[in-house]
Formats: C-alpha cells, sequence, structure tokens
C-alpha cells in the first residue's frame, strides 16, 4: 500500500506543561515542574521536503514534534497531519499515526528486550515497515540484534533509532536530534542512507537539530523555532539570503551595513567581518566591489545563532 | 480509490494491525517472565512437599500456599509491561485506543492461560498425593471439592483484573497527582479485595473453606469475577485514553 | 565542494557548465541523477533538481523520459558562444573602464595583449570567479 507523503500545519499552537506527577519504573514517585513549551505556534512543513526544525534546547522543538505524532494535544490552536489536502488531527487517529514515525533520543525500545523484540512491534504496527531493510541498516550500523538496547552504546543506540526511523518509510519520518550520540562514520552513513532512501521512496522528512553544520544542505525547508514561537518558517535558499556577510576596511563596510540591521561584527584588526539581514541591492554590491568590501554568504548555523541568541553575546551551545 | 476513502480503509487496517500487535507484545512479554515464575512456583512446591514427605505426611497440597503469590507476580507485571510498551506502542504509530484494547486482551489471554496452568497443577497435585497416599485437600476457590472449570474461570478472572489494575496504578498517579494517587491506590486496593472475595481466593479468603458453597454462590462468584474484570477494562480505557507522553521541555 | 556565497543550486549549474565546457561531459552523455548528486555531494534532491532544471530551460540538458538527462546537442557551442559574448561584456569591459581611470593609453594595453604569447584553446575564456 503506497500512500503520498504527508503534510504538517501548527496553527497558533500553545502547550502549557501542568506540574505534574509520574510513577518511575523504579516505582517511586517524581514530580515534574510545569511550564511554557509552546507559545502562539504557526508554520506548516510542507509534504515530500526535507525540512529542518531548528532551535536552541528548550525552544519547544521535541513538543511540537510530539503534538505532530500524537503523542499530545496542544492546549491551544490545531494540528493537523496528513496528505496534501487531506490534513487531520493526528490525535488517537490512527490512519494518520500509523504513518507518522518520530524517533526520539530516549529511543522508545523495549530496553530489556532483545532488539528484534521492538523491531517485530514497530514492523507489526506500521503497514509501511520494511524489514529486509532494517536488517541491511542494522548490518551497515554494524548493531549486534542480540543483545538489548539498554545494554547497547549510545552510538549504536542511535544507529537503532535512525534504523527504525528509516526502516519504517512513514510519510512523515521525525528525526529529534538521533543523530547527535553517532560517531561521525555512522553520521555520513546515515546522511547518505537518508538521501538515498528518500529518493527511491518520497516522503516528508523532519531533522531537527540545534547543530546545524553538517545538516544544512540536506534541507530543503527549515523552521526556526525560539523560546515556543517560530521565529521562520520558509525555503532554506531564503533563509540563507536572510544574512550578508561583509568583510573589509572598517569605514567602507559600515557605510554599507548602515541601511542593514546588524547581526553580527568582528574586528580583526583594521578589517572588521559583520554579518547583516538581508542581502545587498544591486548598487550596494556595486558599491561594494569599487571599495573592495568581500561580500559572502553565511552559513545557516550562524545564521541561526544570530536570529536565535538573546543577548549580543554569542552564547556558546552546550 | 479516493485519497480520503484511502484513508479510511488506512485507518481501519492500521487499528487492526496496532490492536493486534499490542496484544502479541504484552502477551509474550507476561508469558515468557511468567513461564519462569511457573517453574519457581512448581519447584517450590514440589520442594515443600518433599521436605514434608521427608518427616512423614502432610495434609492438603502446597499449591494453594504459593497460589496467593500469582496475581501479585502478575499484577506487578502488568505495572511493568504496560508502563514500558505504551510508548513504544505510540512511538510506533499505534493509538492508545489500541492499545488499551490490547491489553484488555492480552490479560484475559493471559489470565485464561494462568487460569488453565494452575487447574492443571492442581489437579497433578491431587492426583500425586492420591498416589503416595496422602489427603490432598484444597480451601480456595469456589468449589471446596475443587472443579478443574471453575477454577479455571475464577483465576482467569482474578488475574485479568490484577494485570488490568498494575497497568492502571501509574496512570493514576500521573492523572491523579501525588496526594489524589494514593487515595487511588486506595480504590484499587477495594476492587482487589473485592474480586478475591468474590471468587473465595488470595491472602485475605483463601484460608478457610468458603461456607456458603454451592451453584448459587458459584454463579455468584463468577459474575463478581467478570464484574471486576469488566469495571477494570474501563478504568484503564479512562485512564490510557488521555494519557499524554511527556517528554523533556525542549 | 559547493561551498560558495551563491545558492547551492547556482554553483551546481555552474560546475556542470564548466564540465561541459571543458569536455569533460561529452554531448549525448548521461548526467549524474538527481539522486546521485544528492547522495555524492550530500545535498538536498530538491537541490540538485532545481540546477538541472534550470540547465534543462537554458537547453544545456534535455531528458530523456524513464532514462534521466543529457547533455543537449549543440550545448558546448552554446555555452562557448554565451560565454565568449559574457567575456567582454564581463570581463574586458571593467578592465578597459578601469584602465580608462588609470590613465593607460589604449596603445599600451594592445602592445600588452600582442606581446602575451596566446595558451592554445583559448582557455582564458571559460569564465573563472
Amino acid at each position: 500500500m503506497s500512500i503520498a507523503p504527508f503534510g504538517a500545519a501548527l496553527d497558533s499552537v500553545a502547550v502549557h506543561y501542568p506540574t505534574s506527577w509520574r510513577m518511575t519504573q523504579q516505582g517511586t514517585v517524581a514530580r515534574e515542574t510545569g511550564g511554557t513549551a509552546l507559545d502562539g505556534a504557526t508554520c506548516t512543513f510542507p509534504a515530500g521536503a526535507i525540512t529542518g526544525l531548528l532551535g536552541r534546547n528548550g525552544a519547544g522543538k521535541t513538543t511540537m514534534i510530539g503534538l505532530l505524532a500524537g503523542f499530545r494535544r496542544p492546549t491551544s490552536g490545531t494540528v493537523r497531519v496528513g496528505p496534501e489536502g487531506y490534513e487531520r488531527d493526528p490525535w488517537e487517529n490512527p490512519a494518520i499515526v500509523s504513518g507518522v514515525q518520530v524517533v526520539r533520543e530516549s529511543g522508545d525500545v523495549m530496553p530489556d528486550e532483545k532488539v528484534g523484540v521492538t523491531l517485530r512491534h514497530y514492523g507489526a504496527v506500521r503497514p509501511e515497515w520494511d524489514a529486509d531493510y532494517a536488517e541491511r541498516l542494522l548490518d551497515l550500523f554494524e548493531v549486534d540484534t542480540r543483545k538489548n538496547p539498554a545494554s547497547l552504546s549510545r552510538g549504536k543506540r542511535s544507529a537503532l533509532g535512525a534504523t527504525i526511523g528509516l526502516a519504517s518509510r512513514a510519510p512523515l519520518t521525525i528525526f529529534d536530534e538521533v543523530y547527535l550520540g553517532m560517531d561521525a562514520p555512522t553520521r555520513y552513513a546515515f546522511y547518505d542512507e537518508l538521501l538515498k532512501d528518500y529518493a527511491e521512496h518520497p516522503r516528508t522528512i523532519i531533522l531537527s537539530s540545534h547543530l546545524v553544520g553538517e545538516t544544512e544542505r540536506l534541507f530543503e525547508h527549515v523552521v526556526v523555532v525560539d523560546r515556543g514561537r517560530v521565529l521562520l518558517a520558509e525555503p532554506a535558499e531564503d533563509m540563507r539570503a536572510r544574512g550578508t556577510s561583509l568583510t573589509g576596511n572598517a569605514t567602507a563596510v559600515d557605510h554599507l551595513a548602515a541601511g542593514h540591521r546588524l547581526l553580527h561584527r568582528q574586528e580583526l584588526g583594521p578589517t572588521v567581518m559583520v554579518t547583516v539581514e538581508g542581502s545587498l541591492a544591486e548598487q550596494e554590491a556595486a558599491e561594494a566591489a569599487d571599495s573592495g568590501v568581500q561580500v559572502g554568504s553565511v552559513p545557516l548555523q550562524d545564521l541561526f545563532v544570530h536570529l536565535t541568541s538573546t543577548t549580543a553575546q554569542k552564547e556558546s551551545e552546550r | 480509490m479516493s485519497v480520503a476513502g484511502n484513508l479510511e480503509e488506512r485507518g481501519r487496517l492500521a487499528r487492526r494491525r496496532s490492536t493486534r500487535a499490542a496484544e502479541n507484545v504484552l502477551t509474550n512479554g507476561m508469558l515468557v517472565v511468567g513461564a519462569w515464575f511457573w517453574g519457581t512456583i512448581i519447584l517450590t512446591s514440589v520442594v515443600i512437599a518433599a521436605v514434608q514427605g521427608w518427616f512423614g505426611g502432610l495434609d492438603g497440597g502446597t499449591l494453594q500456599y504459593t497460589l496467593g503469590s500469582a496475581r501479585w507476580f502478575m499484577f506487578s507485571l502488568g505495572l511493568i509491561l504496560a508502563t514500558t510498551t505504551l510508548p513504544m506502542h505510540l512511538a510506533a504509530g499505534g493509538t492508545r485506543r489500541s492499545f488499551v484494547d490490547g491489553l484488555i486482551r492480552s490479560s484475559v489471554f493471559v489470565g485464561l492461560a494462568t487460569g488453565i496452568v494452575t487447574a492443571v497443577l492442581l489437579l497433578i497435585e491431587e492426583l500425586a498425593w492420591g498416589a503416595i497416599g496422602w489427603d490432598w485437600q484444597f480451601s480456595q476457590g469456589l468449589v471446596p471439592e475443587g472443579s478443574f472449570a471453575v477454577t479455571a474461570a475464577s483465576e482467569t478472572l482474578v488475574i485479568a483484573t490484577y494485570i488490568l489494575i498494575g497497568a492502571m496504578l501509574p496512570a493514576g498517579y500521573q492523572r491523579f497527582g501525588a496526594w489524589g494517587g494514593s487515595l487511588w491506590v486506595l480504590a484499587l486496593l477495594f476492587l482487589v479485595i473485592f474480586v478475591d472475595w468474590a471468587v473465595h481466593t488470595g491472602y485475605v479468603f483463601g484460608w478457610d473453606t468458603l461456607a456458603d458453597a454451592g451453584p448459587g454462590r458459584t454463579l455468584l462468584g463468577l459474575g463478581g469475577g467478570v464484574l471486576a474484570v469488566a469495571i477494570a477494562s474501563f478504568g484503564v480505557d479512562r485512564l490510557y485514553r488521555g494519557v499524554s507522553l511527556r517528554s523533556t521541555i525542549g | 565542494m559547493f561551498d560558495g556565497p551563491e545558492p547551492i543550486y547556482v554553483q551546481i549549474a555552474t560546475w556542470i557548465r564548466a564540465q561541459v565546457l571543458s569536455g569533460e561531459l561529452g554531448e549525448e552523455e548521461q548526467v549524474m541523477s538527481t539522486t546521485q548528486f544528492a547522495t555524492t555531494f550530500r545535498i538536498n534532491p530538491a537541490t540538485a533538481a532545481k540546477a538541472f532544471s534550470g540547465l534543462v530551460e537554458e537547453g544545456v540538458l534535455y531528458k530523456r523520459r524513464g532514462l534521466g538527462m543529457f547533455v543537449a546537442p549543440g550545448a558546448r557551442q552554446k555555452l562557448l558562444a554565451d560565454h565568449r559574448k559574457r567575456y567582454f561584456e564581463e570581463v574586458l569591459d571593467p578592465a578597459l573602464t578601469q584602465a580608462d581611470i588609470l590613465d593607460i593609453p589604449v596603445a599600451d594595453i594592445v602592445d600588452y595583449v600582442l606581446g602575451r604569447t596566446p595558451r592554445s584553446g583559448g582557455g582564458a575564456a571559460t569564465k573563472e570567479k
């Protein structure tokens, strides 16, 4: 059964967590303090595209993903997921949630049963699951299927998550920072598999991250969230065009930068390098060329940091 | 077929698939661990019997003293499996509804398996005691002289209820908070006592032979067991259908 | 690869044009598929597709149904003509304007050009940025 890729949309969504109690597996009761995770978030995730969901830790990414997968309901606002033109509320909707795969750092596996038990359950629920592909991926990532997830290293658990995400072939597949635990070769193997399988089996993919660098060229679309709000949601090319770097003689650079919102400024002796919002107009570009100011693009990672840093001082990410 | 029709069909299939998947994963989990438990029970009973026999004779059976622990064991299995499986089930694309349906079916199925095993073991014990020449007695249950069918049926209902109560415990804590959760435990305890009383087994009622035994009491008792399973199923449905997967805020 | 300041699809298009110009990609030769492109350079396939569709519009590539993208017949000639034309507009004109500003006599420039041994193949016509 083949199904069209799912699109998703949030419309003025707010999520407030109440303070709650939860029983841990050890039988003790843990108190969880509440808070606001999303506050009037509106955006769309276009069907069939790879979208980067970017935001700092605690910005609301995971909550947003939980809404798309029907893990929870919003406090207010609407969430819609489904084939283009047929988006529905995912909450307790088997047609929709059976097509949304979220891979979270927590894994969502049976920690003390062999890996095979978990994979069998995913295969039993998911209509588009490809068991052979799952096996090939576990081989590729060198995950020992005789072990249980609890005894796997963090990297291998991430690889297991990546396997579940890819082999589910879900019309909406979301990776929530899973690849952070993997080592570089595994991460690259994951990107390659993702692109290859995405091309062969078109679907909607969301990659959430607070580290953009390595993945930025995979994105066709980006959604940036900051403190519970959507800062921007647009094609990745548009976001790249949001910033311009100017390097050169201080007076010339500052003159050019004057008409733009300054995002970042760095002095290197008599030379300065600034990042300004937007791109240069034609005559400004000519002026830059005449005065020897180098005009460059800004990596998404830098733009993202500039756009989401609350203070002028650039905070280093953990 | 139209996209909307496709979606509807997909929903029906997905619901059926994920209900079956939840039932299977829970049943397998409980049966695998349960098999270990029963192995231990049998071994313990044999050892007790052997030791007692060494000192000369034994009144009644030994199994009935170990049976009371079986239900609490299944209670804890219900608790652990329900809490660990739900996040995976939702992440795999299942709904709460299919999880609840699978859980209820699984608890009845595992209850039935346990009920039959119990009845078979008691039968074996009775025959063994007879062969050795000991006097076999069974003071638990609705039929004092023992009845395979009634024992299997009442044990089925008891185990199913206990599994579902186990599943309700942590979910109740999440719903009602720390203080409400403690009251919730009392409410669950009430249901525990009710089902034990109905079929006249367990740690509170299982010590003396049922005084007003008879076909009427048997029917009443089994009816009470069915009611307990129904109440527990209703409770599980109410608690789980609205549950949110709490993630760290991020 | 493709780390320049322009949008990635522009850089990809530039790279393919350069390959056609240099003859590395012959006419009627098949170009990498978007999937191959995406996995080789770890970029979004849609980005590669955008570059390709631009090149199809320019007439550098053409699509064979079910087979993929091929270099169009005459593509190299077309690109050569185009780049030659642009060489005067984009390279020589600004250089001569600059010469005017610096008061360099035209004769000096002509002497310089004539004194220079031309390299074979006219590689200087390829636009390098």
